[in-house]
């Protein structure tokens, strides 16, 4: 009655697996990145304690490591389940099921999930707007992408997360330049882009939790600000919950509604939608994941619904309770909440405040640099200098709650 | 009007004044090789040929230039591309999924098994774990393969898990943003049979797409229960004279002597 999780990145002590699975009976196993456990200065827990191995290895991703050692872990000790969050993991976790003979999410389910090909046709197919694109093999597809969705032009990775890859061409000169100095589409790997079209509008997105192939919980926020700007925005990243009486969060859930049906995932699975809602008023769906959505979304879920999805869907995997009201009726957010992110951006720290204010309505904090520390500016959508999260009752407490926050924080950093 | 010709290392550079003499078009040369080349209106050498754009936005400039009537295209690394430049510039021959059902044996297996062409087990491998997947599935020994035919990269065989973690060690890319250009497959020990005379190769002949001065060749391979399957397909340029290839692709009428351009005997 083994458990296998895999870790890939971000902070362990913030995903307490040993807490969640405190009352499965049975041994709980750890692989994790030895990289990644790095770049968050976290140790590998020690084994015996709350794990009853753990390793990290090396080259996690490709090395073949953690393929080797699960085989061997799990012909070692039994294991009956193979738990991995991470949206890099989902494949290799259905295969080595497959391979074990495990329960749990397999390929078929995955991919609509991670190939933005197959989740672009499903959804299509289903009736569901897309932005259009296309599948680039050579330079002339980028050329005649351009030609038939114009600019901005949007080129990113078949399967990657987190706006890795993303790139944005706003112009013939940003064309011109990226295929002289930018464009790698051509050598020993394989392609893996696709072109799409811009779609302008607000993006919002969706987030919940399925149980037993029934949306448990769900509900969407609207961010304030342009994901793919990471890198130059410093201002204020506000992202907010929709309020109940809003016609557009009841469309966001009827349109997260078809997209699973027509992607068809696991029994048991978070999910993070996110779709652009044009000028014309019109829902387009940008991409779906079967995981907890990065950054504080799984903080936000959990202010608005008092259950962490990621915690809920590791539990239904396995087979363990969940609190009683989840799976019983949909249900809507006991209060709303909002998140305020500012980026990194270039200069010295000489001071900032590593603990928040006291206003009871803040429900996390976390500061992403140390006095001392020369920033660059964002290398990634979530290289945060701060993410906060608050809680109010509408939209609109939450807002001014989020700049009342930000004024304070900003009254304290000092850069140099 | 000219007829564009990409040639990376300008192998038959020599030739193709001659063989396009009756074309009444000029002829622009775009190389990877510097050298000199007469009888061409314009050549352009492109620095890193094989891997940058700038053959296709100099083909477009010399179509927003004076107009371009054919793209030429022998070497099997320009398929795709020069596919990509016709659809783009709407000029008749051999479009770009067209030159990837050729180039790309996931693609070519899929053409064939929509149209009910019966192939050998293959599939794409994108990351480690699709190894140990289809080991699990089909058993050792395996062959990965390049699976667009990359030079330098040989098959391999994986006798046991032993020799798919060796595999991984030292031929799967270590940087997780690429995808590798492999395929595995069962070993397939059978007789083997080229080009068509055979239903499975006349009809992967059939269902795969067919355009003047592009070769085309079928393996097929008899399992252990008789059938005969689809091994692979491909274009095989070096099978009919280089001239006869230009002259088709240019859109020139074939010379009486000429064989078909389109099929391997």
């Amino acid at each position: 009655m083994t458990v296998l999780v895999l870790h890939h990145r971000g902070s362990l002590a913030g995903a307490p697996y040993h807490e969640w699975l405190a009352d499965y009976d049975g041994d709980v196993l750890l692989i994790a990145s030895r990289e990644h456990l790095a770049l968050v200065a976290e140790e590998l827990p020690a084994e015996g304690v709350h794990y009853r191995r753990t390793a990290a290895v090396d080259g996690y991703e490709t090395s073949g490591e953690l393929e080797q050692l699960a085989l061997e872990l799990a012909a070692e000790h039994g294991v009956r389940h193979i738990v991995a969050c991470q949206e890099r993991d989902l494949e290799r976790a259905a295969e080595l099921r497959d391979v074990l003979g495990l329960p749990g999410q397999r390929m078929d389910t995955v991919l609509p999930f991670r190939d933005k090909v197959v989740m672009k046709r499903r959804a299509s197919a289903a009736g569901l707007a897309v932005a259009p694109y296309r599948e680039v093999e050579c330079a002339a597809d980028v050329i005649a992408s351009a030609e038939e969705f114009g600019f901005p032009l949007v080129l990113k990775p078949r399967d990657s997360a987190g706006s890795v890859g993303l790139r944005i061409l706003d112009s013939p000169e940003d064309l011109d330049g990226y295929l002289a100095d930018g464009f790698d589409l051509y050598g020993p790997y394989q392609p893996n882009l696709i072109a799409e079209a811009f779609v302008h509008g607000s993006m919002c997105h969706v987030d919940g939790l399925v149980v037993d192939g029934r949306v448990a919980l769900a509900w969407p926020s609207q961010y304030q600000y342009t994901l793919s700007s990471f890198a130059t925005d410093t201002g204020p990243r506000l992202d907010l919950t929709l309020d109940t009486d809003d016609p557009l969060a009841h469309r966001l859930l009827e349109f997260t509604d078809r997209t699973l049906q027509a992607l068809r995932g696991p029994e048991n699975f978070a999910f993070h939608l996110e779709a652009f809602h044009t000028p014309e008023d019109g829902l387009v769906l940008c991409e779906i994941a079967c995981r907890t959505g990065g950054a504080a979304i799984r903080d936000i879920v959990r202010t608005m619904f008092g259950v962490d999805p990621s915690e809920s869907w590791v539990r239904a995997q396995l087979g363990l309770p969940l609190p009683e009201w989840i799976g019983s009726e949909k249900v809507t957010p006991r209060q709303m909440s909002g998140q305020l992110v500012l980026m990194k951006r270039p200069g010295r720290v000489v001071s900032a405040p590593q603990e928040p204010p006291a206003f009871p309505w803040v429900e996390k904090y976390q500061l992403f640099v140390t006095p001392g520390q020369t920033m660059g500016a964002a290398a990634y959508s979530s290289d945060f200098l701060l993410t906060a999260l608050v809680s109010g009752r509408d939209r609109a407490q939450c807002e001014s709650r989020l700049r009342v926050l930000e004024e304070w924080f900003l009254g304290q950093l000092v850069l140099e | 009007m000219s007829i564009v010709i990409l040639d990376p290392d300008g192998r038959h550079a020599p030739d193709y004044p001659g063989w396009l003499a009756d074309s009444g078009r000029e002829l622009r040369l775009l190389t990877g090789r510097a050298g000199e080349y007469a009888g061409f209106a314009e050549v352009r050498v492109v620095p890193r040929y094989a891997l940058s754009a700038a053959v296709e936005t100099g083909v477009l400039a010399l179509a927003r230039g004076g107009g371009v009537s054919a793209v030429v295209a022998l070497d099997p690394a320009d398929q795709i591309r020069a596919g990509g430049l016709r659809d783009f510039l709407g000029l008749p021959g051999q479009g770009r999924d067209a030159a990837l059902a050729l180039a790309d044996s996931v693609e070519a297996r899929a053409v064939l098994a929509r149209a009910g062409v019966g192939v050998v087990r293959r599939e794409e491998v994108r990351r480690v774990a699709d190894l140990y997947w289809w080991a699990h599935q089909w058993g050792y020994p395996l062959v990965v393969r390049p699976r667009r035919g990359h030079a330098g990269q040989a098959p391999a065989e994986l006798a046991d898990e032993a020799g798919l973690r060796a595999f991984v060690r030292d031929r799967m890319p270590a940087d997780p943003s690429v995808v590798p250009s492999l395929t595995v497959e069962p070993r397939t020990d059978g007789e083997r049979h080229h080009g068509p005379g055979l239903p499975v190769t006349d009809a992967a002949l059939a269902a795969l797409p067919r355009h003047p001065g592009h070769p085309r060749a079928v393996e097929a391979v008899r399992e252990a229960d008789g059938r005969w399957l689809v091994l692979g397909v491909g274009y095989r340029p070096d099978a009919r004279p280089a001239r006869a290839l230009v002259r088709a692709q240019a859109g020139l009428a074939p010379e009486p002597t000429d064989p078909d351009s389109t099929e391997v005997a």
